[in-house]
């Protein structure tokens, strides 16, 4: 294991109430680099973001994040990790400029709360909705607003699982162009199966398909994806 | 319930989690315990008089609604009303992803969700035992006084004969204690819960059973101990 790495995961074994989903996993992404994972529905994708962020322990094998055990990340190093959650993750008593500035509150940066929740609210089209609570959002607003969340701090590492999903075309079109604009030179590590984000972002495409990973490059599954994506993008 | 507040420490968080608890339980508790209070004394004062001793139903009542009734009929009405609420609210941060992003940025919302059930509902507990049974003596006087022409100032003495200091400090250890155990249990059963509406339906049910349950065994260790010192 090595600090070089924002993730890394070796010899990875998933698991989800004792049935295997995938096993001897090698995952790594360096500074700035853009990882996207793809692959069928139900094959640990989701799963495999939860365990490197330390929210499910592997069956076997090793994860670390900035260098660290994820599951006890302390304070400093989790200020420096963004995750965008499926459907916001957002707290329905707080308003939306409230949400997003929670990061900046929990980490003693209160008195820069103001000019950095403006900016990253307009930086994802949620300038006007600042002060609607979550259950007053759509779907694409949510899931905005808990990217700008996971924006505020500045990360070095952002994870992003399915931030497009359950969006119609055009709006998951407008989630991709502003994922692309606001990463930056962030980590990225995105969980997804929207072909119009994959080609946004770029950077290295894995297949997680029959409890394996592989790079994307002449895998089956990869070539009947981009068939059948091809009418709507060129990924 | 006006919903969990990530910015709040622990105490703040605990003591809004003591008022709403309060609140939310201490006019069903009060009418309950009103309407408990009317029906036993009615039932109980025609022995009473016939024996000749109307009065003695002071005694009667004076520790029964004090060191049994009052906790436990408090403890079992916030628990449905706020326990069912906690449980529901764990269980949605547990599965729409909150707990997860709280533990991302640093903090444990376990520990958070915990430690204010738990010292909240040890605090409102006692203050809800405490209005129970004000409601519950007033009501039995008021009853006995009108139904059977017991003064007032009888059926009090009576009262104070029987209950004494050390039986309110019971009532109010044991609604602590209840208390302690209801804020657990109801945030607990909330964050072990299985995702989907059936897991949540499931959890509430199960935090409900289980705290009854703790509050039967805890009430019957507290009164043996106390009955055989």
């Amino acid at each position: 294991m090595s600090d070089r790495f924002l993730v890394e995961a070796l010899g990875v074994t998933l698991a989800v109430r004792g049935r295997i989903l995938a096993s001897e996993l090698d995952l790594r992404v360096s500074r700035g680099e853009r990882v996207c994972l793809v692959g069928p529905s139900g094959t640990g994708k989701s799963v495999l973001l939860q365990t490197l962020t330390g929210a499910l322990r592997p069956a076997a094998g090793e994860v670390r994040l900035f260098g660290a055990d994820p599951a006890y990340l302390p304070r400093g190093i989790a200020s420096q990790l963004g995750m965008a959650f499926q459907d916001g993750a957002l707290f329905p008593s707080l308003s939306v400029r409230e949400n997003v500035a929670l990061p900046l509150e929990l980490a003693g940066l209160a008195h820069d709360v103001s000019d950095r929740v403006s900016e990253v609210l307009a930086k994802v089209g949620l300038a006007g909705a600042a002060d609607l609570r979550p259950l007053d959002l759509s779907g694409g607003m949510r899931k905005r607003a808990g990217l700008a969340r996971a924006l505020v701090l500045h990360p070095r590492l952002l994870l992003l699982d399915e931030p497009t999903s359950g969006l119609d075309p055009v709006t998951a079109r407008e989630m991709a162009d502003v994922v692309d604009a606001v990463a930056g030179d962030a980590g990225l590590l995105a969980v997804t199966h929207d072909p119009i984000l994959l080609a946004r972002l770029g950077g290295r495409v894995l297949v997680l398909e029959g409890g394996r990973l592989r790079p994307a490059e002449g895998d089956p599954w990869w070539e009947s994806f981009r068939l059948a994506s091809k009418p709507w993008c060129s990924c | 319930m006006t919903g969990f507040d990530p910015r709040e420490s622990e105490l703040p968080a605990a003591v809004r989690v003591s008022w709403e608890g309060f609140r939310l339980a201490v006019v069903p508790v009060m009418v309950v315990a009103a309407l408990l209070a009317l029906a036993l004394t009615i039932l109980a004062l025609g022995p009473f008089a016939r024996l000749g001793a109307p009065s003695k139903i002071g005694a009667l009542e004076g520790r029964l609604f004090l060191d049994e009734l009052m906790p436990l009929l408090a403890t079992a009405l916030a628990t449905a009303r706020w326990g069912a609420g906690r449980t529901a609210e764990a269980a949605m941060m547990q599965h729409g992803g909150q707990r997860e992003a709280l533990r991302l940025l640093g903090v444990s919302l376990v520990r958070r969700l915990h430690f204010s059930g738990m010292v909240g509902m040890s605090l409102a507990l006692p203050a809800l035992t405490l209005w129970a049974s004000w409601a519950a003596f007033l009501t039995a006087a008021l009853t006995a006084r009108l139904h059977a022409g017991l003064p007032l100032d009888l059926f009090w003495d009576e009262v104070l004969r029987v209950a004494t200091p050390a039986d309110l400090g019971l009532a109010l250890l044991k609604a602590m204690v209840f208390g302690t155990g209801v804020g657990w249990m109801a945030t607990h059963a909330g964050l072990a819960s299985a995702p989907g509406p059936h897991g949540l339906s499931r959890a509430v049910s199960v935090g409900v059973v289980r705290s009854t349950w703790m509050v039967g065994v805890v009430n019957l260790l507290l009164t043996g101990m106390w009955t055989l010192r």
